[in-house]
């Protein structure tokens, strides 16, 4: 029952990059890109991590994405202005590597699942567990994430601003 | 809902039969469609009704009275009226995406239901993310919304959903910021347990647990109207410039789905400011619980209906603000937000931060909320002084009457 | 014998390098919000600052080198030195900005926060012991050096600089994240000594998905260190960013992502598998190879600089596809290299910027420099080592760099590689001497407008002195290179040790 819907998910966000990486039009691109993200935190949903799936949603599908869409629009590409589709030969790669990747996939499948599946903790996922990880073991790099945002923040101010 | 699907499943044994994910899923389901069916729609419609009532004793005009008793029974028609007209796509439209926009507005809306904590035990689902999964569901609604207004192609259109989309993305900001000084104080995510957090009389309530909650309630609520693009905060759908906004090109059903979202949103927001700051379905009655013994049930339902009549009565406020204030332009919009709302929401954290340390340590803080409680009963009791002088002053041109 | 972790107090002692670092950017924001212009005093205190992160290196040089914060970072000798490496780069770029930011009215106190914050990535970089830390230090270092690069906001080769380096150094980070999460797919660990285990003992190391993410991880190692086919950015930024900036991305960026890169390599992945040493080598003969070839024809001299700089990368890469687990010989050849090629770049650099112009041909055309060598003959002396050292000319620095690098090729049973590398470095010398032959042999046709200041100068002397302090041999200046081979090799064996 969960592989089947897993299998589903999977399918579902596969397809929605596959779109995303094929449509001619960045807008359309896009959204395809956000029933991907979205397939992907129904993923995360399906393992349990509450608190990953609730965060792919808020910040990739809700945040990131609508900004992306907000500024396809704003450049409010024409038609004409749009780049030709990949030629035949990229279209080619691309195929051969998902094949390879397939292939690959399969062999895994079929040499037989992993000798023990990790049994989930407690309350694995939940807010309290992500929370407590993130100020025990991931300290360090919990800290160094937001001297890099802020550096982040100071560039863009700066990048941005009129005069300096 | 897991108690009730064992109950079920417990007492129809040819369920026993089938796989219970399946059971699960089929019951979730059926809820679901039953919250549809008879809350939301149902809600939906009236308010259009009520809404256009409201606007109408406003403006000192009489509003729809046609259909049924005092024309209530408008939103039937007005939804039969739509039922029966062409689904229309205009020409140039990117039509699949355009199709979809509208479900997605109102399914972003829709699941966020499943989280209204509308009793005790009466929730659908009861998930520990709870407040957080609200906030990421209706973030999504934005792309519908971008969707609808990008796929119309028309002008109006884009500019109503680019407008919609800057002023979610950026309200949404201090919005959860304003929600983090309650998940401080009581330390879950969990709708149940913020609402269990505060007690049963209103001064226990997180709007008056301390100074910063306080301000924090009024950044929600007005963020949170913000949110759902309502008057002072109507920009992207602003009649005098744009038509109608995102929605401009739609029709038949399609357009009633962006009203039911519309809608169905001003009950989330009253119902979400409830629980978050006005105590949600506590009642005194719920101290006394297990005095009364086998009332047990009857306590449960007057939860429910307090939780309905506050939320109702937000939702009226939220009415009566559209009919009364002027809107925002954009700029002024951004100021409130990016200038004001974000750096005190900032400064409520720290806030109530200290303030759980202080309290800790001098008990005495606690009797704070009772001053504060006296301060927010203060500000209706003076905007209603206020509308009895304006009555007075302007006694003849006046129909106090509602029923005409 | 494994002793406790250490205690609380004890880890911010280890940190503190870092934490100088961190707080000395926050404060310089703070600056900014106050008076736009850096003054005397803040330049003064920036100096102060960088001195007092090297005061703290030779405080912690004998602290035990024990994985801290649940394994996230270890502060090693290793790691130690890479953190005076880079403080000592950052250092120099700061002292040539001085008078460089105030001709080209540049001079804002974010700047110089930003090269903290820049230099604190490097030191998460340098002492990362697992693979998110190890991503974080490069993203912090990485992100701060874009912002530097699209300074110059009004010019178009900064913008066109920036927007490069930010593009395609987003995509190289990209492939070093997949790679990561394959590496943590297969193994379930990122940490390095885990990874070492699982990667050696389950036989994983065969997987072609591990082969894979090792490629990828490579990738965007190569993008860092500007090596071939990574490397079509590097002229375009080189030429685009403020000069003190080019500086520190051709020293301290690239030392920093070298040292990671050999750590983690060298602990992870090299471990039972010869197969990179293989693709390393190639890489090291078609960097340096197309690095000395393309730089022979280039007439501005920043994009001659940097095409030296990526074959300078091809000559490191020898020395990494000659690692072995035997012998620390090519590990501490690497890391004396990095410090003198160092040396001679930052002190090259500080006189480019000294040079340099903010109208007109800008001069950095390399005609420009005719007749500096006898107008300033400080200055052309200095020129003239620097050259003689990047080209591996005895007795400078670059010549024993080259010696030691050539010679752990050599005993890593990689002759080829190293006759490669001698006919290379045989080719560079044409157009590091052609810089000289302008400067002494031909006449400045408009008079030279030079602006070195006390800290070009300094910078100058400094990176002079180092050059041939570090290059008169073994045998006469004990405390000088053997010593320091001495404690890479000290150093580089601890990691080693330290991952059983």
């Amino acid at each position: 029952m969960e592989a089947v819907a897993f299998y589903i998910i999977a399918a579902i966000a596969v397809f929605g990059a596959l779109l995303m990486i094929t449509r001619r039009n960045p807008l359309a691109g896009a959204f395809s890109l956000v029933v991907s993200l979205i397939a992907l935190a129904g993923i995360y949903a399906m393992l349990r991590a509450e608190l990953i799936f609730i965060l792919q949603i808020l910040v990739y599908a809700g945040a990131i994405m609508v900004l992306v869409i907000f500024t396809i629009m704003l450049l409010n590409l024409r038609e004409e202005e749009l780049e030709e589709p990949p030629a035949g030969k990229i279209k080619t790669l691309i195929i051969l590597a998902a094949v390879a990747f397939g292939c690959y996939g399969i062999i895994k499948v079929l040499s037989g699942a992993p000798d023990e599946v990790p049994r989930v903790p407690e309350n694995f996922g939940s807010v309290e567990k992500v929370g407590e990880l993130m100020l025990t073991s991931y300290l360090y790099p919990f800290e160094i994430i937001s001297v890099v945002l802020l550096v982040a923040i100071v560039g863009v101010v700066l990048l941005a601003k009129k005069v300096i | 809902m897991e108690r009730l699907a064992d109950y079920i499943v417990y007492n129809l044994p040819f369920l026993q039969q089938i796989p219970r994910v399946i059971v699960d899923l089929i019951i979730m389901l059926f809820f679901a469609t039953c919250m549809l069916l008879f809350w939301v729609a149902l809600f939906a419609g009236i308010t259009s009704w009520v809404e256009r009532r409201v606007a109408g004793r406003i403006q000192s005009r009489i509003g729809p009275n046609r259909v049924g008793p005092q024309g209530f029974l408008q939103w039937i028609a007005d939804g039969l009226k739509c039922f029966l007209k062409e689904d229309f796509v205009p020409a140039a439209a990117d039509k699949k995406l355009f199709l979809l926009a509208p479900y997605i507005v109102f399914a972003g809306m829709f699941a966020v239901f499943v989280v209204v904590p509308f009793g005790d035990g009466l929730i659908i689902s009861n998930l520990n993310i709870g407040i957080f999964y609200v906030l990421a569901i209706s973030s999504l609604v934005v792309v519908g919304i971008l969707m609808s207004g990008w796929s119309s192609n028309n002008k109006w259109s884009l500019l109503g959903g680019m407008r919609s989309a800057a002023q979610i993305v950026s309200y949404e900001i201090p919005v959860s910021l304003a929600i983090l000084p309650v998940i401080l104080l009581t330390g879950s995510l969990g709708m149940q347990d913020i609402i269990r957090a505060q007690g049963p009389y209103p001064w226990q309530w997180f709007a008056f647990h301390n100074p910063f909650t306080f301000i924090a309630f009024f950044i929600f609520f007005i963020g949170a109207l913000a949110e759902g693009n309502r008057t002072p905060f109507d920009i992207p759908e602003a009649e005098s410039e744009l038509v109608a906004g995102y929605n401009t090109e739609y029709s038949g059903m399609r357009f009633v789905f962006f009203f039911f979202a519309e809608w169905a949103n001003l009950y989330i927001i009253a119902a979400l400011t409830v629980t978050l700051f006005l105590g949600g379905w506590n009642t005194p009655a719920h101290l006394y619980t297990n005095l009364f013994g086998l009332l047990h049930r009857s306590v449960d339902v007057a939860g429910t209906f307090v939780f309905i009549l506050k939320s109702l009565f937000l939702v009226f406020v939220i009415i009566w603000i559209r009919w009364t204030l002027p809107r925002l332009r954009v700029d002024q919009m951004m100021d409130v937000c990016w200038k004001y709302f974000v750096p005190f929401s900032f400064a409520n954290i720290v806030g109530t931060i200290i303030w759980m340390v202080l309290a800790d340590a001098a008990p005495v803080l606690g009797y704070v909320r009772y001053i504060l409680f006296v301060v927010g009963l203060m500000v209706p009791l003076a905007i209603a002084m206020k509308i009895t002088r304006n009555f007075r002053l302007a006694k003849s041109e006046i129909h106090l009457n509602p029923f005409i | 014998m494994i002793s406790p972790p250490p205690v609380n107090t004890e880890i911010l002692n280890l940190l503190a390098p870092l934490l100088v670092l961190v707080g000395a950017g926050l404060l310089f924001l703070m600056f900014g919000a106050f008076r736009n212009r850096v003054g005397t005093f803040q330049r003064a205190l920036i100096v102060i600052l960088y001195a007092a992160v090297l005061f703290y290196v030779g405080k912690l040089w004998n602290a035990e080198g024990w994985p801290i914060l649940n394994g996230m970072l270890i502060i090693d000798r290793f790691s130690l030195f890479f953190t005076a490496v880079v403080t000592i780069c950052a250092l120099g770029s700061v002292l040539t900005s001085a008078n460089y930011l105030d001709r080209f009215g540049l001079d804002r106190s974010e700047y110089f926060a930003l090269l903290f914050f820049a230099t604190s990535g490097m030191v998460v970089l340098v002492s990362a012991y697992n693979l998110i830390s190890l991503f974080l230090g490069l993203e912090l270092m990485s992100l701060s050096v874009y912002v530097l690069v699209g300074y110059r906001r009004r010019d178009f080769f900064a913008n066109e600089a920036a927007l490069k380096y930010f593009l395609l150094g987003a995509f190289a980070i990209a492939f070093f994240l997949y790679g990561v999460s394959m590496i943590y797919g297969l193994t379930g660990t990122t940490n390095f000594k885990g990874i070492m285990v699982e990667a050696t003992s389950r036989g994983i190391a065969r997987d072609p998905l591990f082969l894979l993410a090792v490629a990828l991880i490579l990738a965007g190692f190569a993008f860092k260190i500007s090596s071939v086919p990574f490397h079509m950015w590097v002229p375009d930024v080189y030429q685009g960013a403020p000069t003190p900036i080019t500086s520190l991305m051709a020293t301290a960026v690239k030392a920093a992502s070298f040292a990671a890169f050999l750590r983690l390599f060298y602990m992870c992945f090299m471990m039972g598998s010869s197969k990179w040493s293989g693709i390393i080598a190639v890489l090291a003969v078609l960097t340096m190879t197309l690095g000395n070839i393309v730089a022979l024809v280039q007439r501005n001299i920043k994009r001659m600089m940097a095409y030296s700089s990526i074959a300078h990368a091809g000559y490191i890469l020898i020395g990494l596809a000659s690692l072995s687990i035997e012998s620390t010989r090519a590990a501490s050849s690497i890391l004396y290299y990095l410090l003198a090629y160092s040396f001679m770049t930052i002190g090259a650099f500080a006189l480019i910027s000294a040079v340099e112009k903010r109208e007109g041909t800008r001069g950095l055309d390399i005609a420009e420099y005719a007749g500096l060598g006898l107008k300033k003959p400080f200055l052309g002396l200095a020129m003239a080592v620097f050259m003689f050292s990047l080209a591996g000319i005895p007795p400078t620095a670059g010549f024993f760099g080259k010696y030691y690098i050539f010679s752990a090729a050599v005993e890593g049973g990689h002759v080829g590689l190293a006759i490669i590398g001698v006919l290379n470095s045989a080719l560079s010398l044409y157009y590091y001497l052609r810089v000289l032959v302008v400067m002494y042999m031909q006449k400045g046709v408009e008079p030279l407008d030079v602006h070195d200041d006390l800290g070009v100068k300094v910078v100058l002397l400094v990176s002079l002195f180092a050059i041939l302090w570090l290059g008169f041999g073994p045998e006469r200046l004990l405390p000088g290179v053997e010593s320091i081979l001495e404690w890479t090799r000290v150093s580089v064996a601890k990691i080693a040790s330290l991952g059983m």
